[in-house]
């Protein structure tokens, strides 16, 4: 390969920071410059390997997202039909404004989850145990109500949290964007 | 995080060369210098000491809260069960707490900021919880009533309502929990995540919209200051006002 070292540096073939001609490694991703070809190679298909695996855990952490989102929907529609349902009493009332809170929460830990997933799934976990524990405090018959759902729910969430730590854990390891 | 991105000159973790501080692989060997707090088997450990942690306290909470009628002895035996774990939990997190026990720099006029901020939030919160009280749920609230029965009355609402609290919450959540965060998450998530965490324990989801952003400025205030002692005074006058305002209603002042 002939290029001109000022004009045109040379640049690594894995992730396209500019290298030093005497590195035996590009000090950006750990490509070996001075490797083989097989060499080169593999390190490569790894590369994109773990570009997809990172991809592949995002999709996990999309899905917890969504979870965050759906579980803000569910206590808003659930507030409001209890509170009608109830008859709009004091303690209705109470109710509705907590499920209100609750919604608002749950929503805005979903778009935090976009930026800091696993901060924010962690919060969003702890926060729907801890209603769990409360309600299951306050009428031990609700530990069976929408057992199915809540279960779902908790299996979603911790999926996410596992697949965020574990994203960020590849990419901070092999310098992936 | 990344604290070896931060020391100046570097040598390779692997085969000891000498390395530029932005090199992220070695270029003599390859070998990642990116090793961090993230790679270690430290950082899951941490985060479920910690949850574990918080796990404890939130059941002496809930068990507190939900127990139906209640009994100063009982309120006793939760409050000392929850001096006794954020106790061990400092005492587990030694090294990391203590910097945070001193009072280096202590500033007078700071100290009077800050309780001046923390007496008049409550004023505020006060009003607008009783309003929401009265006009919403037409009932008020009294911490005072668990209490008014024993001699002394006020001397132990002050003790359990603002002393207690404003020791062992803030070595709880500022302390123990707040650092373990810092040394796994970068410092603005452990701020939020701390707060958070401080904020749904009260286990009142209605208190949320004012118990977050105070939660988020005394977390913010212990990472400023690298103190819990400007914490402690805030949450202590932010309790007493609210007690006294209290009595103030009650008429007992």
């Amino acid at each position: 390969m002939i290029t001109d070292p000022i004009l045109n540096p040379p640049k690594c073939r894995a992730c396209g920071n500019a290298v030093n001609e005497q590195d035996q490694f590009c000090i950006n991703c750990g490509f070996p410059l001075k490797g083989t070809e097989v060499e080169q190679n593999l390190f490569i298909s790894a590369r994109h390997f773990r570009k997809h695996q990172v991809q592949e855990l995002h999709r996990k952490v999309k899905n917890a997202q969504t979870t965050l989102f759906v579980l803000s929907g569910l206590f808003f529609i659930v507030g409001v039909i209890y509170y009608f349902i109830a008859g709009q009493n004091e303690l209705a009332f109470a109710a509705l404004i907590q499920n209100l809170i609750l919604a608002a929460v749950f929503l805005a830990l979903g778009g935090w989850a976009k930026s800091k997933p696993v901060v924010a799934l962690i919060s969003g976990l702890v926060l729907f145990i801890l209603v769990q524990l409360i309600s299951i405090i306050e009428d031990p018959a609700n530990i069976v109500k929408g057992i199915i759902l809540k279960v779902i729910v908790i299996i979603y969430l911790v999926k996410g949290l596992q697949s965020a730590i574990e994203a960020e854990k590849i990419k901070k390891e092999h310098n992936l964007s | 995080m990344d604290e070896q991105l931060d020391i100046p000159e570097k040598t390779c973790i692997n085969c000891g060369t000498k390395l530029s501080i932005e090199a992220r692989f070695c270029n003599n060997c390859g070998f990642t210098q990116l090793i961090s707090q993230t790679y270690s088997s430290n950082w899951q450990r941490t985060l479920t000491g910690l949850l574990c942690f918080f796990g404890l306290l939130v059941i002496i909470c809930l068990v507190g809260n939900f127990s139906g009628d209640i009994d100063i002895d009982f309120l006793l035996l939760m409050d000392l069960l929850f001096i006794v774990i954020t106790v061990t939990g400092a005492a587990i997190m030694w090294n990391d707490i203590k910097p945070f026990l001193h009072w280096k720099k202590f500033n007078i006029l700071k100290v009077t900021g800050y309780i001046l901020l923390s007496v008049s939030l409550a004023v505020v919160v006060n009003i607008i919880v009783d309003w929401l009280n009265k006009s919403m749920f037409g009932v008020e609230v009294y911490y005072y009533q668990a209490f008014e029965h024993l001699k002394y009355a006020k001397l132990i609402t002050i003790l359990m309502i603002a002393v207690q609290p404003a020791l062992f919450e803030e070595l709880a959540f500022r302390g123990v929990i707040q650092s373990g965060l810092s040394k796994i998450i970068e410092t603005q998530q452990a701020i939020y995540l701390t707060a958070f965490l401080f904020a749904i324990i009260h286990m009142s989801f209605i208190s949320l919209f004012w118990l977050i952003p105070f939660a988020i400025l005394l977390s913010y205030v212990r990472n400023k200051e690298n103190t819990l002692w400007y914490g402690v005074l805030m949450h202590f006058f932010f309790n007493a006002t609210a007690c006294f305002l209290e009595f103030f209603k009650l008429d007992i002042l």
